[in-house]
């Protein structure tokens, strides 16, 4: 990783826009990775990006539809990319930056923090005037070794086991709807006790499709009580909008945060856990 | 029928295929895949066009253009 881009990491995973991505494009230490189909990634994607699916990154396990791939299966992933252990990794998506997000949050989990995302979806390199190639770079086998964090993470033990802690806070991204159980994804409707609302997509400013600045996001959760001394659960229904949040609140510095993988397609479906409406 | 800024991205793409080309011009390049096809049930129209920095009342027109044939 060059020192720009270690200093600029130094507090958490960074936000990079097209201007920065045009001038690190060559940059041997860095890995962009475009996480969107590879049916798209195909028809054109930013020069010496790879491709990473979300088919990737998760897989059904116990019942639940998508689970963080396994340890080894990330492993070859990422070394198959030419990523090693100091790499830095710039993802992007098309999508205001949930799929990027979900490779930032799978990182982090399997202990690599040196990782940015794009500021958005990334038809914004195309707007500003970049473009697109279809030449796939060749890149050389690395051996990622990957070690799970599991402070970035939770499970529905711990989740249990802090259900009411005051110095855990559980951030649920989903539709006021579906946090007020009027729309459900499954046996139940409703949300975590004591859980809070605030929408993934609130993180977007809708005139641009860029993310808030720091400043504005940071009021939006601080109104919420979701401040940095806190440890933050986020969750959604299936973990994809969780990370999204989860990759918020980590480029704001807040350094206490997991992701609840299983969310609401696990503690929905259980009858025997409290939910509140 | 008339589609509104409320739908659900996946509706619109479900009931109207033919809307593809619009969505594609502001972003959406492949909402064929599955993963796009889950993405979109988590977005409605507007909030799809806030996705891409695009203007909810234009797509609307657009989505619905299409639609009513009259495209």
């Amino acid at each position: 990783m060059s020192k720009e881009s270690e200093k600029m990491n130094a507090n958490g995973p960074v936000v990079v826009d097209a201007r920065w991505l045009k001038d690190h494009i060559e940059d041997p230490e860095i890995r962009i990775i475009d996480t969107r189909s590879s049916i798209d990634y195909r028809k054109g994607h930013v020069k010496n990006s790879l491709n990473i699916q979300i088919s990737d990154l998760v897989k059904a396990k116990r019942g639940l539809p998508a689970m963080c791939s396994s340890k080894e299966d990330i492993e070859s992933l990422l070394s198959s990319k030419g990523i090693g252990n100091q790499t830095f990794v710039i993802a992007y998506d098309n999508f205001g930056g949930i799929f990027a997000s979900r490779l930032l949050w799978t990182l982090e989990y399997y202990g690599h923090e040196r990782i940015g995302i794009f500021n958005g979806s990334i038809k914004r390199w195309l707007d500003a005037g970049e473009e697109f190639t279809r030449k796939i770079p060749k890149v050389q086998k690395t051996d990622f070794c990957a070690n799970p964090n599991e402070r970035r993470t939770a499970s529905i033990d711990w989740v249990l086991g802090h259900i009411d802690d005051p110095k855990v806070k559980f951030l649920d991204v989903r539709t006021k709807d579906e946090f007020a159980g009027k729309t459900a994804y499954g046996a139940r409707g409703g949300h975590i006790p004591r859980a809070v609302n605030v929408h993934w997509l609130e993180a977007i400013d809708t005139t641009t499709g860029a993310f808030k600045s720091n400043d504005e996001l940071k009021a939006i959760y601080e109104s919420k009580g979701i401040t940095r001394g806190k440890e933050i659960v986020t969750y959604c229904w299936m973990g994809l909008r969780a990370s999204h949040g989860y990759s918020m609140l980590r480029v704001l510095g807040y350094p206490f945060v997991r992701n609840y993988d299983a969310s609401w397609s696990e503690w929905g479906e259980i009858e025997s856990l409290a939910i509140e409406r | 029928m008339i589609i509104t800024e409320g739908w659900q991205l996946e509706k619109v793409v479900d009931l109207f295929p033919e809307t593809l080309g619009v969505l594609y011009a502001i972003g959406f390049t492949d909402l064929e895949t599955p993963v796009m096809r889950h993405a979109a049930k988590l977005v409605t129209v507007r909030e799809a066009a806030g996705l891409m920095g695009a203007d909810s009342s234009r797509l609307v027109e657009d989505l619905n253009r299409v639609i009513q044939g009259n495209d």
